[in-house]
């Protein structure tokens, strides 16, 4: 498999607007995750990780510079788990949620509440913007540094 | 009151919704080392583990809530489950045998649940940066009708007790509990707690995702899930919702 090859499974992934694709075969194994398009729908292209053996190297080594642009990371601040527990949008379940898409978020302002092992632990940001992207689910599991936010600080 | 080793400002209260809400509320920044402490002779609206409540008899049992600066890495939040729960059973157990520590973070006497913690946390940077601290233990309460794993110290030890004198050494024993996590006796804390662990080496029937299996509790692992052995040759570790011990 060539750069070419690998260039046109993205478009086809984009194209089907998959969320995750994964491929192995002796010498080589491709991951691709589609995070641009579920973030800002107006860029569809995926990003790409690629994670082959290092004697496959030379043969599908990607541009960095390309696949790297637009990356969540650098367009937006992330919010992350500091602990592994389970999400909860909302202080209880009667309660309205603390934080949801489009909110404008200050540095300090509670975002959601992480349970671990029944100690209930109030999550505050440490930065501002306008919440884009909530990746998480009420009351699913996280793990230690997870993504919870995506933040645009703009 | 002198012999506290943080500084306690008690507030007590006839009747409140809850003294957890309370001292949330109150937004008390409290220096560091101070604590402050809410005690009620009713809760209406006692709360237990996210939006479960807490019933008892006005005056009869034991319900306070006290919170405290602290700056303690997250990652271990676990260890202020065990410190509480170390605290708490190191004071009872001066009142008879029997207790033990139900993970992870209930208090039983005979197998009867008899004080339940809930902690809260506001946590910034990675650190706790403030706790909020629920206790309720029941005392002189004698009917439990619709907690039947439920039972008071009056039931089982027949003893009285005068809620404030218990409320105040019970206070000393978790400052000095807490005491020992800041300085760092991660170790001591643990094994005390495996030590009192309700279950552990002890063949039990738990049930695991609608089904029953046996096994036996070897211990928590660094997130403080339970570590559990499973008749069917397998090691596994669970979160609280994800498994129940049938006792």
């Amino acid at each position: 498999m060539d750069l070419k090859d690998i260039k046109a499974l993205i478009q086809l992934i984009s194209k089907l607007e998959l969320k995750e694709f994964e491929y192995q075969s002796a010498d080589v194994r491709i991951r691709i995750k589609n995070v641009i398009s579920s973030v800002n729908d107006q860029r569809k292209e995926p990003l790409t990780v690629f994670d082959p053996p290092v004697s496959a190297k030379s043969t599908c080594d990607p541009e960095p510079t390309s696949h790297r642009e637009g990356l969540p990371d650098e367009e937006f601040l992330s919010i992350r788990s500091p602990m592994i527990g389970t999400f909860y949008e909302r202080p209880a379940p009667d309660k309205e949620v603390f934080v949801k898409l489009g909110d404008r978020v200050e540095a300090g302002q509670t975002v959601c509440v992480i349970e671990a092992m029944k100690l209930f632990n109030e999550i505050e940001s440490e930065v501002s913007g306008r919440i884009v992207k909530v990746l998480v689910e009420d009351a699913s599991p996280v793990e230690y540094d997870q993504l919870l936010f995506l933040v645009d600080p703009s | 009151m002198h012999s506290f080793l943080y500084p306690v400002y008690l507030t007590e209260l006839d009747t409140i919704d809850s003294t957890q809400d309370y001292l949330k509320k109150s937004q008390l920044h409290n220096s560091p080392y101070e604590w402050t402490v809410a005690w009620a002779l009713k809760q209406t609206k006692g709360r237990g583990t996210y939006g479960n409540h807490w019933q008892g008899e006005k005056a009869k049992n034991l319900t306070f809530s006290f919170s405290f600066r602290t700056h303690l890495s997250a990652r271990k939040n676990f260890l202020l489950n065990i410190c509480i729960s170390n605290g708490l059973h190191k004071r009872l157990s001066l009142e008879g045998e029997g207790f033990s520590i139900k993970w992870p973070n209930d208090l039983l006497l005979n197998g009867r649940k008899i004080a339940g913690i809930l902690i809260e946390n506001q946590i910034s940077k990675g650190y706790i940066q403030h706790s909020v601290i629920g206790t309720g233990l029941n005392v002189h309460q004698e009917k439990f009708e619709t907690l039947s794993k439920a039972s008071s110290l009056k039931n089982i030890l027949n003893k009285t007790f005068i809620l404030k004198e218990l409320l105040i050494s019970l206070l000393k024993n978790l400052q000095k509990e807490y005491r020992k996590l800041i300085q760092g006796e991660e170790q001591s804390l643990k094994n005390y707690y495996l030590l009192h662990l309700f279950g552990k080496n002890q063949k039990n029937y738990f049930k695991i995702d609608h089904s029953i299996y046996e096994g036996e509790i070897q211990g928590i692992d660094k997130d403080g899930r339970l570590v559990v052995s499973l008749a069917k040759g397998t090691q596994e570790y669970f979160f609280p919702k994800e498994i129940d011990m049938i006792y």
